[in-house]
């Protein structure tokens, strides 16, 4: 049973063409190399 | 694999060999990046878009320099129409490594079709405008912003998706399936779209079910058991239910009927009255105009009986008189078309007056029935001997043309197209302008229409 109000929800808006820039420069994603680098200077200090 | 501090190339060992740094949980991490890269690529292959793009940004996550993870990634979401998507991914491909990368190319073929680029940017517009419809229960204006975006740009799969949610909720059921048919022909596996077919299918089973047990009800309430001594029997219920459809059909071969009848009590008489009104005003014309012809015969006869009287009292009388042979010769060419023209030939009617030459000493009867046959015979003779003489004279028989057409002088004088075409006849057979009898022609053709076009012809005909 479907239930729509719970299915729109799920759905979100598309990044559009304008937005791009600001999404590049806002784009700060850490990944596992990061976290590794971070842990490996905790474990340093 | 280059190493993480110092950027060197990474060798087969344990670490770094410029900086010495340990690389061994940094290359595991790569090596996994890569892996899901490769099954995120994998799945691009057989166009299951959205496991392919679930997979490369976990690859991505792990390792956000894998530039070949950030390119494909870019292509897939460009694929599901979302081109801004697909932007960002290679500008980041292109800002990590911008020496000898493929998202340079992908940025420059999107600039290059400009158009098409900015169909897809106002469909992302559109779509978010829907959107808003839709969270806000505007469900119609939602549907109507959906089907002019993805006019715009057929592969933006969310938009397929929001559309066909649209539909179901109000159980349009065909044209959600329609919407996630499609999106499955660009994203083979997207589990929304399956996920939302098997919703649809289980509705129409219970649409199916529902009927089907209704109808059963109904059958089941026809077979009655047998009755026992404890049994209650309720009187049944004059009501019934009136099929209606039964109950149209018969109405409307009830009106057929009526119709029908109609037309032939009330109708049919009526035409038929008419008809035969018709035929009888018809008949008594012909009728009227046979007995005008019947007097005219019969004068015409009278008039030939009292010609015969006439011509046999005078041969007796004359004996060897000195008429001339010619005269007596007329009144028998005159009694001939008179029979000719009674045998209903007016042609050979006309044919006959037309050898007429001397009518000196005739009678008045002779004069007023040779008269009488010309006025009756001529016109007709006149049209007959005109068109086949026009026609002669177009296939260029110039001699056939001449006989039919000096006929037509005599019998149609009013005809100067005739007379023009006897001119041409006597030229085309004799080939000479100075010919007379041609001349003859043209001159009078010029007499009698001086302003016309046969005149200005005939004219030029002379001159040359």
């Amino acid at each position: 049973m479907i239930r729509f109000e719970e299915e729109i929800n799920k759905f979100h808006p598309s990044l559009e063409v304008d937005e791009v820039e600001n999404a590049i420069y806002d784009n700060k994603t850490i990944d596992l190399t990061d976290i590794m680098i971070e842990l490996i200077k905790e474990e340093e200090n | 694999m280059r190493c993480y501090k110092c950027n060197s190339v990474l060798l087969d060992m344990d670490f770094c060999n410029s900086c010495g740094t340990n690389v061994v949980i940094y290359k595991k991490i790569v090596k996994l990046s890569n892996s899901y890269y490769n099954m995120g690529l994998a799945k691009a292959r057989v166009r299951d878009l959205s496991g392919a793009a679930d997979l490369l940004q976990r690859s991505i996550k792990i390792d956000k320099n894998n530039i070949n993870a950030r390119n494909l990634l870019g292509l897939v979401y460009y694929e599901m129409g979302e081109s801004a998507q697909a932007l960002k991914e290679w500008v980041l491909s292109k800002n990590i490594s911008p020496e000898k990368n493929l998202a340079d190319d992908y940025i420059k073929e999107v600039q290059s079709n400009p158009n098409k680029h900015e169909a897809m940017s106002q469909s992302i517009k559109k779509f978010n405008i829907a959107l808003g419809y839709a969270k806000d229960g505007s469900d119609d204006l939602a549907i109507i912003q959906l089907k002019k975006l993805l006019s715009l740009n057929h592969h933006f799969v969310k938009g397929h998706l929001l559309l066909a949610l649209m539909y179901m909720k109000k159980e349009e059921y065909d044209r959600a399936k329609k919407e996630l048919n499609r999106t499955l022909s660009i994203d083979k596996c997207n589990t929304l779209a399956l996920k939302y077919l098997k919703e649809i299918e289980y509705e129409e089973l219970k649409k199916t079910e529902a009927s089907r047990k209704k109808k059963k009800t109904i059958e089941d309430l026809k077979e009655r058991d047998a009755l026992s001594g404890n049994d209650v029997i309720i009187p049944e219920n004059a009501y019934k239910e009136v099929n209606y459809g039964l109950r149209i059909f018969g109405n409307i071969l009830i009106g057929i009927l009526i119709g029908a009848a109609s037309v032939y009590f009330l109708v049919t008489p009526a035409r038929v009255n008419q008809a035969t009104n018709e035929n009888a005003s018809e008949l008594k014309g012909k009728y009227e105009e046979i007995s005008k012809l019947n007097v005219e015969i019969q004068s015409i006869t009278e008039s030939l009986e009292t010609l015969t009287k006439e011509r046999d009292d005078l041969k007796a009388q004359l004996g060897e008189s000195t008429k001339s042979e010619e005269t007596l010769a007329s009144y028998d060419i005159l009694f001939q078309a008179a029979n000719k023209y009674m045998l209903d030939d007016k042609i050979g009617c006309a044919d006959m007056l037309f050898t007429i030459k001397n009518t000196e000493g005739v009678s008045a009867s002779y004069t007023a029935l040779q008269t009488t046959l010309q006025n009756l015979t001529y016109p007709v003779a006149g049209k007959h001997y005109y068109n086949n003489g026009v026609k002669a004279w177009n296939n260029g028989d110039a001699d056939t043309a001449i006989s039919m057409l000096s006929k037509v002088e005599v019998f149609d004088p009013t005809n100067t197209y005739a007379i023009y075409c006897l001119g041409r006849s006597y030229l085309l057979k004799n080939n000479d302008v100075n010919n007379e009898d041609s001349k003859r022609c043209f001159n009078k053709v010029m007499e009698m229409e001086p302003d016309s076009d046969y005149a200005e012809w005939a004219a030029i005909h002379i001159k040359h």
